[in-house]
């Protein structure tokens, strides 16, 4: 990879990742599951997105195929692409895109139990990724794990490194799953629900751990998680999914502050809120998120939505600018809902 | 560790003496070896003789006991029939038992480990429905049969040996082998395919395999290195106890081919009520198997680090 490659000089330069109107279907014996049906986002050096969705709503698939890891078929792309500087992966051969894969864009899990294989020693398991991709020898991969398992505030590395999965907790598991992330210092991190199997104590630290390890390397982090809370102090961005498409996008204060899909209006109304003097009754939102492969029509949330009305019907409603410059949502409803959440901060 | 193996040892001894005793009680039921049978007439004095020669004018609970003792001493007894030292006749017979359980557990590894994978990876393939219908076909079918057809079909051709054949007929080791070898074979080389392919289907569902993959390692290092140490494990399990149950004589498959194995000797001498020869045998199937379960249990704890813990 040369330097001159990845810098576009037509037009503004390209965005470190880019997902542009990418489709991922699935052929199934119930029809055709539309995981990612539409969705355009991109992410720069330094920045955090946060991808929110219910399970099914698509998130993880869309990182799955950034990493080239939706096996075809089932899935099909029947349009979209992603870019890493301006080049296509899915158009890359496999060959490149394996490349690519822990060097460039590395990912964790949401259970890093699972996640470790459990008959591999921690510190060989991070230096087998150092040398997937780096042309070194053993023992300086082994050193190198030996420094990450320290940066990444695991006490006793030189124990550590020569231990079994087994022998770590939950929250030194996703530290150790972190480090070998991090091994080749990726330009783009996803983070697939990072805290989400782990004590709520532990949830805060790794998100810190993250903050930091960022700061230090300038790496854009792709935050997918269910949980509003979690990326409320840490992403720039948020992407709010509902049944494969992005609902509504803003910066976090945007979305916190002046939700305008009834969608993010119910997500942020069944979350306590400690911003608030009084607080408002949670309210969960009724019922479950559709069959990916059975969508309702129209706007695929308005059976569930408190606001619906026979203008939801007609079409999937577009992503259009709400107020802010970056911010926009897909509801035909977003003023009552921008409305309707005033009074009830207000209360 | 070490108590864990003192633990594994006072199950295997209390394992020995359990079976020891009903194979004991068996034998008893089975019958007095010196009575007159068919046309083998044996005068009633002489019987008694015999029976006091051989300690079995004692109580049941006695001659147990003093197979016990000897047993610690090595002193495997004298057989029935010809007078030879058991240990001898044992002696005699392991070495070939043992070659063609080696042989046997080598063809059936390799070809049910690879064909195992080659199901599991590409699943649903022409590959994979072929090793379904030979696997279900080579399980379905009794061992007896597929050495019989082997026996009509095989022997006698090329380096094969004719068999039944005459015992002055030498024939070298590694030709007498094959044919009983690829019998034993068959039936396992199929059970390791299923279970491996089995085994290999859930490991690569599992998380860590997805995470294989995100650290950019190519197929190949993702199923046989990262898949494989994991997948392998009820294999292992199942490699034992077959070790163990060949060790102890294949007695259909050595018979049909006239094996000088320990289980053509044991079918021999249940023919023969020759009880010291089976007692000897049984005993020594029993200690093997127990052994071997032992010996995987410790092979387990080596292949997955979580069982050394607990």
């Amino acid at each position: 990879m040369t330097g001159s490659a990845d810098i576009d000089l037509d037009g503004p330069p390209a965005p470190l990742l880019e997902v542009r109107d990418l489709r991922v279907h699935f052929k199934t014996d119930y029809g055709t599951v539309k995981a990612v049906d539409g969705v355009s986002w991109s992410v720069n050096e330094g920045e955090t997105l946060a991808i929110v969705g219910e399970s099914g709503s698509g998130k993880s698939v869309s990182a799955m195929t950034i990493l080239g890891l939706v096996p075809s078929p089932p899935a099909t792309f029947p349009s979209g692409d992603i870019f890493l500087r301006g080049r296509s992966l899915l158009k890359m051969p496999e060959r490149q895109q394996r490349k690519l894969r822990g060097s460039q864009i590395a990912m964790i899990f949401q259970d890093p139990l699972t996640a470790l294989n459990p008959v591999f020693k921690v510190g060989d398991q991070i230096a087998e990724m150092v040398r997937t991709h780096q042309d070194v020898s053993k023992h300086t991969a082994k050193k190198r794990a030996l420094d990450l398992l320290g940066e990444v505030g695991i006490p006793n590395p030189a124990v550590r490194i020569n231990q079994y999965p087994h022998e770590f907790s939950g929250g030194m598991r996703q530290r150790a799953m972190i480090a070998m992330a991090l091994a080749n210092d990726p330009h783009v991190l996803l983070a697939d629900e990072p805290t989400t199997a782990l004590d709520v104590t532990v949830q805060a630290q790794i998100m810190a751990l993250l903050e930091k390890l960022q700061e230090d390397r300038n790496t854009a982090i792709v935050l997918i998680t269910h949980d509003l809370g979690v990326v409320a102090s840490y992403a720039d961005r948020i992407n709010v999914m509902y049944a494969g498409r992005i609902v509504e996008s803003g910066t976090a204060d945007e979305i916190f502050y002046s939700p305008r899909h009834a969608y993010t209006y119910g997500l942020l109304s069944s979350l306590p809120r400690m911003d608030q003097s009084r607080q408002a009754r949670l309210q969960p939102i009724k019922g479950i998120p559709p069959s990916l492969a059975r969508v309702p029509q129209g706007c695929p949330f308005h059976p569930r939505c408190t606001f619906a009305t026979d203008a939801c019907l007609p079409q999937v409603p577009e992503l259009m600018p709400v107020d802010g410059a970056g911010h926009s949502a897909a509801c035909v409803h977003s003023d009552r809902v921008a409305i309707a959440y005033d009074e009830r901060v207000t209360q | 560790m070490g108590k864990f193996v003192i633990r594994r040892l006072a199950q295997a001894v209390m394992v020995v003496i359990a079976a020891t005793i009903l194979l004991f009680i068996g034998l008893f039921v089975l019958g007095d070896p010196f009575a007159s049978s068919g046309d083998k007439v044996v005068p009633p004095e002489t019987q008694a003789i015999l029976r006091e020669k051989f300690g079995m004018d004692q109580s049941l609970p006695m001659q147990y006991l003093t197979y016990l003792g000897n047993l610690v001493t090595g002193d495997l007894g004298i057989d029935l029939n010809q007078r030879r030292p058991v240990a001898d006749m044992i002696g005699a017979a392991l070495p070939n038992t043992a070659r063609l359980a080696l042989i046997a557990i080598i063809i059936d590894v390799i070809i049910g480990v690879v064909a195992g994978i080659i199901a599991a990876v590409w699943r649903y393939s022409f590959w994979d429905v072929l090793v379904t219908i030979i696997t279900t076909l080579a399980i379905g079918v009794p061992t007896f049969v597929i050495g019989v057809w082997l026996r009509q079909t095989v022997s006698g051709v090329w380096i094969f040996p004719q068999v039944p054949r005459s015992f002055t007929e030498l024939a070298p080791w590694y030709t007498e082998v094959l044919l009983p070898a690829v019998t034993l074979a068959i039936v396992d080389a199929a059970f390791i395919a299923r279970l491996m392919r089995g085994s290999m289907l859930e490991v690569l569902r599992m998380d860590y395999i997805r995470t294989a993959r995100a650290k950019g390692l190519g197929e190949r290092t993702v199923i046989m290195k990262h898949a494989f140490r994991n997948s392998i494990i009820p294999v292992v399990t199942y490699v034992g106890i077959s070790i163990g149950i060949l060790l102890g004589g294949a007695i259909i498959t050595e018979t049909l081919f006239q094996y000088n194995g320990v289980g053509y000797l044991l079918y021999r001498s249940i023919l023969q009520n020759n009880n010291p020869v089976i007692m000897a045998i049984v005993t020594f199937a029993v200690l093997i198997y127990v052994l071997l379960s032992m010996i995987v249990d410790i092979l387990y704890a080596y292949l997955d680090p979580r069982i050394r813990l607990s």
